[in-house]
């Protein structure tokens, strides 16, 4: 009896010690981002999940200064984290020998990463035949819809009703409708229409200087094109030919006729937003992102100006394709760097955060998300209106603590539904505004993306997008490409802003000065296209 | 303990090696050793890494496996199209504000001397410094609102008939370096003033009652009592102002450019930043830095020596 | 009697130009200063995605509290309020002091040191050994990722010496003179006689090394960027910027509102809420630091 008692108390011990050491310990892993965000609440729905079920905590350290000079000190003190994510710098942390090759540890511990990256190990190995990094984004499967495209000329709501819901298609086209409507409507609640406004802000002035491109029908390939000139990919600048100078010069004319803001060069990026927030500004291009602000206010507050986008060309023969072909962004990532001490802890957190997409976008269901008989996810209202505060959705639900810096995929799923709910075919048109909805009911569409011709398939341009080819930090071609920048910061308000007679002088010398400046990028891209092309691109006979 | 106004004819030579000053004085020395060192340490020490201005230096190696390129760095820098433009612009700017500036600062602490109601002075002078502490991000905004075509001062000026058409300040390349000063007065000048008002403490106010008797009037009282003691702050502040001649203002330049007056607002150290740091070169940025600091040292050695020439307070 | 009627006279006229001229400087500088001032904080009130039409004046359009719960109402503050609140105070009185210490032995003629020493100070103003040296040498003096990297570097500026040498040297010589012929040793004269003259000159040393100290955050970032119990006020407040600067430009985020209205944190409100918030205490101090910029020396005479 009293053995048996002796026993009994023993294995309680045991099992209590044993308990003790088999509770949850966490593992801790140390993280910087170069894209700022507050500090992690401590516990968010998504994180809580994830924590327990990976066993790994994160201290997390965002960007708050300036780039440059954080990194400049990390590597020149070499105090890493255990991964990190540097965005246009990652290139320079591969150089500074920051990071540890990834395609060993990928094979042996991470296979859902190797399932879904496997198609883009060859763009995302280095010269030296190493993974460096992983992009936050692969495509698995179908193109990516959205109901806005990446970049488009916008056009005033109310332009388009006045005249009907036309179908715009040239630049000329688009400015006819502009000036009409101008002509009937000079002002707008007491203030002056604004015919056409882009920013020239020093940050994003690319925003006007880039257009000559899409009016050539291309995607955002940056500051040089490639287009297919018999079986190879030559690589020419828009700047400086022909459609360039119709460009300009149709600016010129609408300037001096008073239809292009006389401030469009003065203004800063916030001065340019509050006037498209005003609703007066009728026509515009951009790249989404850089007015969806505005847009939101008017969507709110003034929804008949809200910003219609077009894919809008030169010329009525022009077949554009400016959507982007699906690429992997694979300049930027996320790596493990040489301070880890525990690599392989690292990329299966990884792993398990690839795996668990669905979770990390969607939630959990019936709580955040619904399926239908198709087994397509859906929102039900009161789970859109959760989604619709950004700061819920970051501070309670913990999304973008997961996404955008870890290795995730958007596009759509083997079960056809899309990674990020927004892109669901069925949310696009019901998650939109009744205004947006006006519109799209008027011209038969579900998205505005209809309005596009859809992207060219990569085996088309596999070499895209070229202005991920970046130039060597500090080389002679990327002086050349700040000089550049600094001379059309100067030329662009010239061409624009005097009288029609001058203009063919300045164009003049803008040429001659430009052209000098282009020749170093040209061969240097030249290189890497054609490097791509072989690398990446099928096999093309003949 | 013996005055130190005491002459002893034969003690004199000992006492002339800087040794035995130093031993004679060693209650001074005590007392400012420790920050000696201090500089040394904190500021001096740093120096070491100018050597990269004569590198081409790559962070990812140590600083002896760099390599060395003597003063290649510095050729690149004066040959590059821009320079003489970016050194004009950035002297221009740094001259028009240093003007403008000093002379509305003094200008404000004299008024507000001047102001009888302590409470008006007190309230005023804390009104007039709260430009300081806004940022220059959103001052700029500002400026640029007040600016713009349907902004206040145009208002104004149509107002009174003094234009018929509004002026877009911000675009006129020749008013930029004066948008700049002025602005930079608005910002600066409650905050400059501080240091003159507290100079003006230290006057003698039997001074002025004196005066007041003898009949001086106000101005009088000012020309004669007031400036003459505020010239040796003003001297040395002068001095110190010119030696930061090659600091133009970067934030408040950038976010006022446009693409109308790039010409006249390039200035050195947007320049260093997008042609050194942005890309990396560090050897470049210092070079760039190097150059600024000599430049710096030059010119305030210059109008010290010049000061003291025409005996006024110096510097050093 | 005529002497003064007549100089009462003459007192009129100039007198009430000069005051004219005065008050209506002083009234244009009012407005000119007070006004942006009372804009930022009404943008602050204002709704952030509102203020982003413009247009706001002196009162908010859509008020709401929500830009400053966004910057305040989070754990890490009253932490880093705690940090710097202390490394303003600290980095004041050991600034002054020092200050002043240095400022005294280098207003003296005959001190051999002193054209070294203004030299070398000087010199710092306009020469700066460059970010990463910097930063290696702190980290050899074991100051990164500690607290007392706020306050040493920061002890002594070239700039505030040389206003207090300058106000020493224009203190009279005779007050020195008289103390030593008294016995007073050089200490004691610098504590006793020097120290409570020079308040004025030196309450403006406090108040600039104590707004620095309050305002900075660089340091935090290039020195502690990964203790967040050394976080300061400003450094918190430029966190809560920097992310809203990439919310309002972030891609992802813009397919994803459906602009209900809800509340948008926009850099322009952030950087409107930040400026009240850390100008608001510091015009606060001000008026005490004020009564030391009054009239007149304690000569044995009366203060005004």
């Amino acid at each position: 009896m009293k053995r048996f008692k002796g026993l009994m108390l023993l294995l309680v011990l045991v099992m209590a010690i044993g308990s003790l050491v088999v509770a949850q310990e966490y593992k801790e892993f140390t993280l910087f981002s170069s894209d700022p965000l507050p500090d992690y609440p401590g516990s968010t729905i998504l994180g809580d999940i994830i924590d327990k079920e990976t066993g790994v905590k994160l201290k997390r350290e965002f960007l708050v200064g300036d780039l440059e000079t954080r990194l400049g000190l990390m590597i020149a003190s070499g105090d890493y984290p255990d991964m990190m994510y540097a965005a246009h710098y990652t290139q320079r942390l591969v150089d500074a020998g920051a990071y540890i090759p990834l395609e060993d540890l990928i094979e042996e511990h991470a296979p859902n990463i190797k399932k879904y990256y496997a198609k883009f190990f060859d763009q995302i190995t280095a010269p030296d035949g190493h993974i460096y990094f992983l992009p936050q984004q692969a495509i698995p499967f179908g193109a990516n819809d959205r109901r806005y495209p990446a970049l488009g000329f916008y056009i005033n709501k109310r332009v388009l009703k006045d005249a009907g819901w036309p179908k715009v298609k040239t630049f000329d086209q688009m400015f006819e409708l502009i000036e009409n409507y101008m002509a009937k409507n000079p002002t707008y609640k007491g203030q002056p229409t604004i015919g056409w406004l882009t920013t020239f802000d020093s940050t994003y002035n690319y925003s006007t200087t880039n257009v000559p491109q899409h009016l050539m029908g291309y995607p955002n390939e940056g500051g040089f094109v490639a287009p297919k000139e018999g079986n190879k990919f030559v690589v020419r600048p828009y700047h400086t030919g022909l459609v360039e100078k119709y460009y300009y010069q149709k600016l010129n004319e609408m300037y001096n006729k008073g239809v292009v803001d006389p401030e469009m060069f003065v203004i800063n990026y916030d001065q340019y937003i509050e006037r498209l927030a005003s609703g007066r500004v009728l026509g515009t291009f951009a790249q989404h992102w850089v007015l969806q602000q505005a847009q939101d206010i008017l969507n709110r507050d003034d929804p008949d100006s809200i910003l219609i986008p077009f894919p809008i060309v030169f010329d009525e023969m022009v077949e554009e394709y400016m959507r982007d072909t699906p690429y992997i962004q694979q300049t930027q990532g996320m790596g493990i760097t040489v301070a880890c001490k525990d690599p392989v802890g690292v990329i299966k957190y990884w792993d398990y955060l690839v795996a668990n997409q669905m979770l990390i976008q969607w939630g959990i269901e019936g709580e955040h998300y619904e399926v239908d008989e198709n087994g397509m996810y859906y929102r039900t209202e009161e789970q859109l209106a959760l989604f619709r505060d950004p700061n819920w959705v970051r501070d309670v639900f913990g999304r973008q603590y997961y996404l955008n810096l870890f290795p995730s995929l958007i596009g759509v799923a083997e079960d056809g539904n899309s990674y990020v709910p927004d892109n669901q075919p069925s949310m696009i048109y019901a998650a939109a505004t009744p205004s947006e909805k006006e519109v799209m009911d008027a011209y038969g569409i579900k998205s505005f993306t209809d309005f596009y011709n859809p992207p060219k398939p990569h085996d088309k341009v596999p070499y895209y997008p070229i202005w991920t080819i970046t130039v060597p930090t500090g080389s002679p071609a990327h002086i050349e490409g700040t000089r550049h920048g600094d001379l059309m910061k100067e030329y662009v308000p010239r061409l624009v802003m005097s009288s029609p007679a001058e203009f063919e002088i300045i164009w003049e010398d803008y040429v001659n000065r430009t052209r000098p400046l282009l020749k170093l990028r040209l061969e240097y891209l030249q290189e890497q296209v054609n490097w791509r092309v072989e690398n990446w691109g099928p096999k093309i006979e003949n | 303990m013996k005055s130190e106004l005491s002459v002893d004819p034969v003690k004199i030579k000992k006492k002339d090696t800087f040794l035995a000053k130093l031993w004679e004085q060693r209650a001074w020395v005590m007392m400012s050793f420790p920050f000696i060192v201090y500089v040394i340490i904190f500021r001096y020490l740093p120096v070491g890494g100018w050597l990269m201005a004569f590198q081409n230096y790559w962070p990812a190696r140590s600083f002896f496996d760099q390599t060395w390129v003597g003063f290649e760095n510095f050729k690149v820098l004066f040959e590059d199209p821009v320079f003489f433009q970016v050194l004009r612009n950035t002297i221009a700017i740094s001259a028009i504000k240093l003007t403008l500036g000093m002379f509305f600062a003094i200008l404000l602490a004299l008024i507000l001397n001047e102001v009888r109601s302590i409470k008006f002075k007190r309230i005023t002078q804390t009104i007039s410094y709260l430009p300081y502490f806004i940022s220059w991000v959103v001052a700029a905004n500002l400026v640029r609102d007040l600016l713009a075509t349907d902004g206040i001062i145009n208002e104004i000026l149509m107002f009174f008939n003094i234009i018929d058409k509004p002026i877009m300040f911000l675009g006129v390349p020749e008013l930029f370096w004066w948008v700049i000063g002025f602005s930079h007065v608005w910002k600066q000048i409650g905050w400059d003033a501080i240091v003159y008002l507290a100079a003006m403490t230290s006057i003698n106010p039997n001074l002025y009652e004196a005066a007041m008797i003898d009949g001086a009037s106000r101005l009088q009282r000012i020309r004669h009592i007031t400036l003459p003691a505020l010239r040796p702050t003003l001297v040395i502040l002068m001095i110190l102002n010119i030696g930061q001649l090659m600091n133009a203002g970067f934030e408040q330049v950038y976010l006022l450019q446009n693409g109308r007056v790039i010409e006249y607002a390039r200035i050195f150290e947007i320049f260093e930043l997008d042609f050194g740091l942005k890309m990396m070169r560090y050897s470049f940025a210092t070079a760039a830095g190097i150059f600024r600091s000599v430049v710096s040292i030059v010119l305030v050695l210059s109008a010290n020596y010049i000061a003291k020439r025409l005996d006024q307070e110096r510097l050093i | 009697m005529a002497k003064l009627a007549r100089f009462r006279k003459r007192r009129s006229t100039e007198d009430i130009l000069l005051d004219a001229f005065v008050y209506i400087f002083l009234i244009c500088l009012i407005v000119v200063t007070l006004y942006p001032f009372l804009n930022t904080v009404a943008v602050s009130f204002n709704d952030g995605l509102d203020s982003l039409k413009g247009g706001i004046y002196l009162w908010p359009r859509k008020f709401t509290t929500f830009n400053y719960r966004m910057l305040l109402a989070r754990p890490q503050i009253y932490q880093a309020v705690k940090v710097t609140l202390a490394r303003t105070v600290l980095s004041t009185v050991l600034g002054v002091f020092s200050t002043a210490i240095l400022a005294y032995t280098i207003s003296r003629k005959e001190f051999v040191l002193r054209k070294f020493i203004s030299t070398i100070y000087v010199i710092t103003l306009y020469v700066n050994g460059g970010l990463i040296p910097t930063y290696f040498v702190y980290r050899f003096l074991g100051l990164t990722n500690s607290f007392w990297v706020y306050i040493w570097p920061a002890i002594l500026h070239a700039f505030n010496l040389i206003i207090v040498r300058t106000y020493i040297s224009g203190l009279p010589e005779s007050l020195i003179e008289s103390a030593k012929i008294d016995g007073a040793g050089e200490f004691t004269i610098f504590l006793r006689i020097i120290f409570p003259l020079i308040k004025p000159v030196l309450a403006v040393v406090a108040l600039f090394t104590a707004v620095a100290a309050w305002n900075s955050w660089f340091d935090v970032f290039v020195y502690n960027p990964m203790k967040p119990e050394l976080s300061t006020l400003a450094y918190e407040l430029q966190k809560v910027l920097a992310s809203a600067q990439q919310m309002s430009t972030s891609m992802e985020l813009a397919m994803s509102r459906a602009a209900a209205g809800a509340n948008e944190v926009t850099p322009r409100a952030i950087r409107a809420t930040m400026t009240v918030i850390v100008t608001v205490p510091i015009a606060c101090i001000y008026p005490f630091l004020q009564k030391y910029f009054v009239h007149g020396l304690t000569l044995g005479g009366v203060k005004e």
